[in-house]
């Protein structure tokens, strides 16, 4: 998507409270830990992409990311969660994100632009972090379900600083 | 075993004993001693000559706590300056990155160039005619110098970079020859911090030992995308290369975008590689051609300096914050030619085992951490035990990879040399 979003597109066949329903399951499944369910959320064509901290408009081949998943590297992503030795998050974090400022930029050839701002607080080994940023995902349409083509998440920080990793989904 | 708790190491080859003192990692005092005998006084690296290819190009960058600016001179020329006004000490860049003819400081109005020269003072006839704009310039940082493209600065005056370097430079020379267009920066950078003391994180990168039980998901991961993973580490060497610093070079299962191809990637892909492995051969001859191409280094340059040549090549810095944590920035150097389908393997390459977001990297801050989190048991519990391989070493045989803590014994024996003392009651 621009890194620069038009404005909302007041004709556009796709609900904010559907888009709103759709991040606030996707919420659920991530601070329940249902990481398999989350998938299911994919279109097999997408990635999950976290640019650098100070590369926000940078691209993925050109740059170096945090994160750029394409759909095989996130399934191993979701899957090391459940594996014993996938030390990192053994045990889990506690997190409890929070959606909100939910915009649909409108669509093109059945690509929908949204972006929308969030904030996940972590607790770990007793130590609390926060991750703070923005999102900005394009979604599709199949068999009349949203799922994730492009799921982008922008840290909004000055780095990652205690937070240390971005072991978490973010 | 003899043990006075109050020893910085416990040395007693002829017990087979090698113990570090838990407190080296947990006493606010020595890591005050530490800034001062280490990162105040030996080399220190500072960017690569590529982040600022253009003339006014600059970045700021806090080294040993200081605001420092990085930036290409009007001549060419890579300079780095204490970021700090000559007029009232304000930090007078306060952007990250950019390219400017001239950097004004905000706060009253002072000028300085990329030269570094002072070129408008508001009000200049109000401090005297003693005054001289061209005595009152950024000053630079008391030493600088350059190998391969590598800015290191020393806040002592000093001249011996090359000698400091010593083995290590050998390594820089290798990596710089990895492509025949060049190694260069790639924009965006992983910045983080870890709950752990500095020298955690040189020790996790020569230490061989806690591959796999650390990384175990990691060597599933390349299994189950297609990797060819009968091979085991092999054809390797630790080399202590003088002044602490130290490599591990090793041939891995895993491919490597310079020149070795992988099972998991395309036809497309992997010949691009092959080509890249026969232009290393044929400009370098086939023993450093194929050393390039084959073989991983773990490369540590005292103190701050980590360079590892492995599932992609990413440059690290440690900036000790407090005694119990550290920021780490990483960057990734690259062959400045990639083609797009290239790069992209190698950037799943490196994503995928290093960084905050990788499948291995957070595992290694997970350990590290944890350790630090022990380490508070110093009072009652005093040692970590580095003595892995001694026995070895004694009767002459060689050790396996992950057999010895060889090279985490030279970064110790080192540091406690720059701290010039063995006992925590000699502390001033």
């Amino acid at each position: 998507m621009n890194s620069q979003p038009s404005s909302p597109s007041t004709n556009t066949p796709v609900q904010s409270s559907e888009v709103e329903t759709f991040f606030s399951t996707e919420a659920w499944l991530l601070d329940t830990w249902q990481l398999e369910k989350w998938l299911e959320m994919f279109d097999p064509q997408a990635r999950y992409q976290v640019p650098s901290t100070d590369g926000h408009h940078l691209n993925s081949v050109e740059s170096l990311y945090l994160v750029d998943d394409d759909y095989r590297q996130l399934c191993f992503r979701a899957k090391r969660f459940s594996l014993p030795q996938g030390h990192a998050e053994q045990p889990h974090s506690m997190t409890q994100r929070l959606v909100t400022n939910v915009l649909v930029h409108g669509e093109q050839d059945g690509v929908i632009d949204i972006t929308a701002g969030f904030s996940i607080s972590r607790s770990r080994h007793g130590v609390a972090s926060q991750y703070v940023g923005r999102y900005e995902h394009q979604l599709i349409r199949v068999d009349g379900e949203l799922k994730f083509l492009n799921r982008k998440s922008l840290l909004v920080m000055p780095g990652l600083g205690a937070a240390g990793t971005v072991s978490i989904i973010v | 075993m003899k043990s006075d708790s109050n020893q910085l190491i416990l040395d007693q080859p002829d017990d087979h004993l090698y113990l570090v003192n838990k407190r080296a990692f947990a006493d606010a005092e020595l890591f005050q001693q530490e800034v001062s005998q280490i990162y105040d006084k030996l080399w220190l690296y500072v960017g690569h000559e590529t982040e600022i290819p253009e003339p006014g190009d600059f970045v700021t960058r806090t080294i040993a706590r200081r605001p420092l600016l990085f930036v290409r001179g009007s001549d060419g020329q890579v300079k780095v300056y204490l970021n700090s006004c000559t007029h009232n000490g304000s930090v007078v860049c306060r952007e990250p990155a950019g390219n400017r003819e001239f950097f004004p400081c905000a706060y009253h109005g002072w000028v300085f160039d990329c030269d570094g020269d002072l070129k408008e003072v508001p009000g200049e006839s109000a401090f005297g005619p003693q005054f001289s704009k061209s005595a009152n310039g950024l000053p630079p940082a008391p030493s600088q110098g350059s190998y391969q493209g590598f800015v290191f600065i020393s806040f002592a005056q000093r001249d011996d970079l090359p000698d400091y370097l010593a083995g290590a430079k050998e390594y820089l020379d290798i990596l710089s020859a990895s492509s025949a267009a060049g190694m260069k920066v790639i924009p965006g950078s992983h910045e983080y911090g870890t709950s752990a003391n500095w020298k955690m994180l040189p020790v996790n990168v020569i230490d061989g030992n806690h591959f796999l039980p650390t990384h175990v998901t990691y060597l599933q991961y390349l299994q189950e995308r297609g990797s060819e993973m009968t091979h085991p580490i092999r054809d390797f060497h630790e080399t202590v290369l003088g002044n602490g610093h130290t490599v591990f070079e090793y041939e891995a299962p895993w491919g490597r975008p310079q020149g070795k191809p992988d099972a998991s990637w395309s036809e497309e892909v992997n010949a691009q590689i092959a080509t890249r492995r026969d232009e290393l051969i044929e400009r370098l001859g086939p023993e450093l051609g194929d050393r390039i191409a084959r073989k991983n280094r773990n490369l540590v340059i005292f103190p701050n300096l980590i360079i590892n040549d492995i599932m992609g090549v990413t440059i690290r810095v440690a900036e000790p914050v407090a005694v119990g944590y550290m920021d780490v920035t990483a960057w990734q150097i690259a062959p400045a030619d990639d083609p797009p389908e290239l790069a992209q393997v190698r950037n799943e390459q490196f994503l995928t085992f290093l960084g905050p977001g990788g499948f291995a990297t957070p595992d290694d801050i997970e350990g590290m951490e944890a350790s630090q989190r022990g380490f508070a048991t110093y009072r009652e519990a005093p040692w970590v035990n580095y003595s892995k391989g001694i026995a070895a070493e004694i009767a002459g045989g060689l050790t396996s990879p992950g057999e010895s803590d060889f090279m985490t014994r030279a970064f110790f024996n080192a540091w406690q040399g720059y701290l010039g003392t063995t006992n925590f009651s000699e502390l001033p």
